[in-house]
């Protein structure tokens, strides 16, 4: 869609309404507009922002999901600050995975999308086969990938013995059980490059004309033209990869349960272990709300870091 | 760079890359696929050759063991029904948010952000109490709405998850030209009439995004289901996948067969409507 062009802002702009009824009917008009969105406001109101506010209250308590709830004040920021050694090593291992994960996904998305805008015979094919994996997604991908994984005939293996490799153990050892998961994560890459490959069809092609006509290499125009005119792209896709990266959970519950040694107890999965196994809600969404806390200050400061490196077009015209 | 402008070598080299992108793609699809239709000797003996003659005993024997046709009537179930509710109350939402004077678009965007951010495992012990009082109220009132043990909890929470669906529609809406629901309200139609007759024909290409989309993201989800679910004859496929991978640890090829039953609507559902999600997920971003 040309006239919905990403140069347009980062956030929405606040546009007024282009339909307006007869002055006199204001009433009219707003009360029709309270019955159009009341349905919205009614689930929103009791699945999202009640459950959220009622945690809010948790917090403070100390509630095995039965009849008592006991008031215990700050203890439970007291013991998460000074007594959670797992707290720390799970925020570690999700800021690793969160980490690497974008990044490489970044610049794997980023390469084929390079390759995949190229005009060549079956780039339609390729680019539909790219982003089957993200479609897939779920539990049963997770145990294809288990066997993949697997010691002795797991297809990981099964190549590192082609090339005379020693085995790997990939889910059950320290080192390579949180690598693993970023592998798993990395199929799903696909997605990534399906709206990378969008930013670049947006780019006009008459800038690189333009530009090759000055005499710009190739390498000059990926790093003057391509990539500031990606940059919205990439800061998308930052964001909403960090977001969902950090919220990691399903794969990590099924394959590992946190092992071995915690080196795969991702943030969500001690909290769902908190909370569902060791029946502790009220510190449970002490850490959940923390969770939501980093998110979103890790968003807002990409959003603030964003004014330095992110390129739209309509602030400078 | 246009590609025919580069050399013979730099262009096989190009497409190997993509070969060896393509095979380690389909590889495990593939193998899940293959494996399910092998029989259990050639499994044992060669784990991850190619069968020598297709059969089919291993996806019979799962569909029988795992319940599959349960399993496949809770998830559609569940799915349909949450994809219907999001997509009607999106629906009035956007138009409610695209039409009146609501300066909505700031407020609309944090929402969406925020949603995101919520850890949904924060939501879910006090969600699951909400259900249980719900529960009993609707027991003291002799009201026949079963919020525990059911499949309503968890279309309940599915159905409040608009904000993707709201911002992609009233996108759409915006782009409609105002004087085609001008015409028909000069022509006496009610406003809900103009929705139903004028704007959700014109914005059909929107809504049949997010419907696919959607209906996938339930079909996969598996937290919700994990909370509310307890029953065996409640379950949806992914729980059961999950019982299932537990119960038959040591009889692999029963296993893939398993899986491949649990993975192959999402892939049939890409495989047709490919170019719509792919559309879909671009105009998302785009209008971020």
């Amino acid at each position: 869609m040309a006239n919905l062009s990403q140069a347009d802002s980062a956030l929405p702009q606040m546009r007024p309404g282009r339909f307006r009824l007869p002055r006199g009917e204001a009433w009219r008009e707003n009360l029709y507009g309270y019955l159009f969105i009341s349905p919205w406001i009614l689930g929103f109101v009791l699945f999202l922002a009640g459950p959220l506010l009622v945690s809010l209250g948790l917090m403070f308590t100390e509630y095995a999901g039965f009849k008592k709830i006991t008031y215990v004040g700050l203890a439970n920021f007291e013991e998460l600050i000074k007594f959670d050694i797992r707290f720390i090593g799970s925020l570690r291992v999700s800021a690793v995975f969160a980490f690497w994960t974008v990044s490489l996904a970044i610049i794997i998305s980023l390469a084929m999308a390079l390759l995949l805008n190229q005009r060549f015979k079956g780039h339609t094919f390729f680019r539909g086969l790219f982003y089957l994996p993200a479609a897939v997604s779920g539990v049963a991908m997770t145990f294809v990938w288990a066997a993949m994984f697997e010691k002795d005939y797991g297809m990981f293996n099964q190549i590192l013995r082609i090339f005379d490799f020693d085995r790997v153990a990939w889910l059950t050892s320290i080192e390579w059980a949180l690598p693993s998961y970023i592998i798993m994560r990395l199929y799903g890459v696909g997605h990534y490059m399906v709206i990378m490959l969008a930013g670049l069809q947006s780019i006009p092609d008459d800038l690189h004309e333009a530009a090759k006509v000055d005499g710009a290499s190739g390498l000059a125009l990926f790093r003057h033209i391509t990539l500031p005119l990606l940059s919205p792209t990439i800061f998308f896709l930052m964001i909403v990869g960090m977001i969902g990266s950090l919220q990691v959970f399903t794969e990590g519950f099924m394959l590992t349960q946190g092992g071995p040694a915690r080196s795969t107890l991702f943030y969500v999965l001690y909290l769902y272990i908190v909370a569902f196994t060791e029946r502790r809600f009220g510190y449970a969404s002490v850490l959940a709300w923390l969770l939501f806390l980093i998110i979103m200050g890790l968003t807002l400061l990409q959003f603030w870091l964003a004014r330095r490196w992110v390129h739209y077009e309509s602030q400078e015209a | 760079m246009v590609f025919r402008e580069l050399s013979l070598p730099v262009r096989l080299l190009f497409y190997l890359f993509l070969a060896v992108a393509a095979v380690s793609i389909l590889y495990p699809l593939t193998w899940m696929s293959y494996t399910s239709l092998k029989t259990n000797e050639e499994v044992m003996f060669s784990p991850f050759g190619l069968p020598t003659r297709i059969s089919f005993e291993n996806i019979a024997e799962a569909w029988q063991t795992g319940n599959f046709a349960r399993l496949y009537a809770n998830s559609i179930l569940i799915a349909v029904v949450s994809v219907i509710g999001i997509i009607s109350i999106s629906t009035t939402a956007a138009y409610g948010l695209a039409r009146y004077h609501f300066s909505a678009n700031r407020a609309l965007f944090l929402y969406f952000l925020v949603g995101m951010a919520v850890p949904t495992q924060a939501l879910m012990v006090p969600s699951f109490k909400l259900m249980a009082i719900l529960d009993s109220w609707a027991n003291a009132l002799h009201l026949p709405i079963p919020l525990l043990n059911s499949p309503l909890p968890v279309i309940l929470t599915y159905m409040s998850w608009s904000s993707l669906a709201i911002i992609f529609i009233r996108a759409y809406f915006i782009s409609i030209p105002p004087e085609l629901e001008d015409a028909a309200r000069v022509d006496g139609a009610r406003e809900l009439q103009i929705l139903r007759l004028v704007m959700v024909p014109l914005a059909m290409p929107a809504i049949a995004t997010m419907t696919i989309f959607y209906f996938v993201f339930f079909w996969n989800d598996f937290l919700w289901p994990l909370i509310y679910l307890h029953k065996h004859t409640l379950r949806t496929i992914p729980l059961g996948i999950m019982h299932f991978e537990g119960k038959y640890v040591s009889l692999w090829s029963l296993q893939v067969a398993a899986l491949s039953l649990a993975a192959w609507p999402p892939i049939l559902i890409y495989i047709l409507f490919h170019r719509r999600i792919q559309r879909g997920l671009t105009e998302g971003a785009l209008k971020f």
